[in-house]
């Protein structure tokens, strides 16, 4: 039985190393999941929020706001493919704070089609986690 | 024979030049370090999601269906090209376009209206010249290519998609190497799903997928379009700084050579006038004895 499996964190332009790791907690679309090793093979969509990550050996953890795409576990590994992966010391918070006064602001005024609410509280989500992630 | 003088102002002129082509060679050249770094880290996630998609495929089967993928009778087309702003790389724009005019009329040959998205400020006067229907410009695409703007660009091709075209491509200078790039057309909408691994070890129903397929496969899909859009920016912007590399290189050596031609020419000429000179001095002296 593993007593761990290997966590590809990945973006469109950016991969970070590979590593052992105990457990992942994990924003899936659906709401959150914890992967543990052996788990079965699956692949879910990911959601805004929190992702916390348990290093096999030292039970350090590792906070990343995580943003967008796909989880993928097969055998040992485990990908996650995602549009924003950002460890909590990495986090820009002053920016976040500024696009959460922004879209605030926008959301107020006026009324707005459908497609561009969507994109707005996807902002406001994200912003909202940047900045408890970070600070 | 051209006197001292013109031949040492042509050598400086010379000169100056080399040294320009020189200076050029070496931001593109650290500029081609970035981009090429650039396109090697995308592919990890790339080769990742495209076997995640294999996977997904021989799991779910062929029942699903999306907007994304309807492939119906072309009309009409939009070509994106993705060009340089700025010249000096060589034939890396002349390639794309003599693509592009190829593209043209095999659509035309086919009775396929097409369109044109011009990125670049290269490819906006390339339309211009061909008087093709240039729908939309952006200039800048290839300076920094970044997710953002990936993004935007999918956005606005999704947009006119299915209403107003059936069909859209992406012509991009294909990044071999530094001294290979390949004009590239690759059709983006609509898409197409398929089975990219040989991974006969995954049969139907054995990956637990969440949540259903048929909830996500839109996204899905739209994040393949933004990767294949990301990947050809970054392709663009290799291709870029690479051409430039090699053509300012060769520029300098050839400048080399011509400055080369040119102290040869010099220094004959120097020799010629002194020789003259000699006579002159010589026949004088001989004439007074």
């Amino acid at each position: 039985m593993a007593t761990e499996f290997n966590l590809k964190l990945l973006t469109p332009s950016k991969s970070r190393d590979e590593v052992k790791s105990t457990s992942v907690v994990i924003p899936g679309s659906q709401g959150y999941m914890t992967i543990l090793p052996d788990h079965a093979a699956l692949i879910s969509e990911l959601g805004i929020g929190e992702m916390v990550v348990t290093h096999s050996g030292n039970s350090k953890t590792d906070k990343y706001f995580l943003s967008g795409g796909f989880l993928e576990v097969i055998g040992d590994n485990v990908f996650v493919m995602a549009e924003h992966i950002e460890l909590d010391s990495e986090i820009d918070v002053s920016t976040a704070k500024k696009t959460l006064e922004e879209v605030t602001s926008q959301l107020s005024k006026g009324s707005k089609s459908p497609e561009e609410l969507t994109k707005l509280s996807g902002q406001l989500k994200e912003a909202e986690y940047r900045i408890k992630i970070g600070s | 024979m051209a006197n001292l003088k013109d031949i040492k102002r042509r050598i400086g002129s010379v000169k100056s030049t080399q040294k320009i082509t020189n200076a050029m060679k070496l931001v593109s050249a650290a500029k081609f370090a970035r981009a090429n770094a650039a396109v090697l880290a995308s592919r990890p996630y790339s080769e990742a999601f495209s076997g995640m998609v294999g996977r997904l495929l021989a799991t779910v089967g062929s029942n699903f269906e999306s907007g994304l993928l309807k492939a119906q009778e072309e009309q009409k087309v939009l070509l994106v090209i993705l060009a340089t702003d700025r010249g000096l790389c060589g034939g890396l724009n002349s390639n794309l376009f003599k693509r592009a005019g190829q593209f043209i009329e095999e659509k035309a040959s086919s009775g396929v209206e097409v369109e044109i998205f011009a990125c670049g400020r290269r490819a906006i006067s390339y339309s211009k010249k061909i008087n093709n229907r240039c729908v939309e410009k952006r200039e800048r695409v290839l300076e920094k290519p970044n997710v953002e703007e990936a993004q935007e660009l999918c956005a606005s091709f999704l947009k006119d998609f299915d209403e107003s075209y059936q069909s859209v491509y992406v012509l991009y200078p294909k990044f071999n190497s530094a001294l290979d790039q390949t004009a590239e057309v690759e059709q983006i909408l609509p898409m197409t799903l398929e089975s990219t691994t040989d991974d006969d070890s995954v049969n139907e129903g054995d990956i637990i997928v969440e949540p259903d397929f048929s909830q996500f496969i839109d996204g899905l899909l739209r994040r393949k379009l933004l990767g294949s859009v990301y990947s050809a920016l970054l392709n663009g912007a290799a291709s870029e700084h690479g051409a430039r590399m090699t053509a300012m290189d060769s520029a300098t050596s050839n400048a080399q050579d011509v400055i080369k031609k040119l102290t040869l020419q010099y220094n004959r000429a120097r020799q010629a006038a002194i020789t003259t000179e000699l006579t002159e001095i010589i026949s004088g002296a001989e004439a007074l004895n």
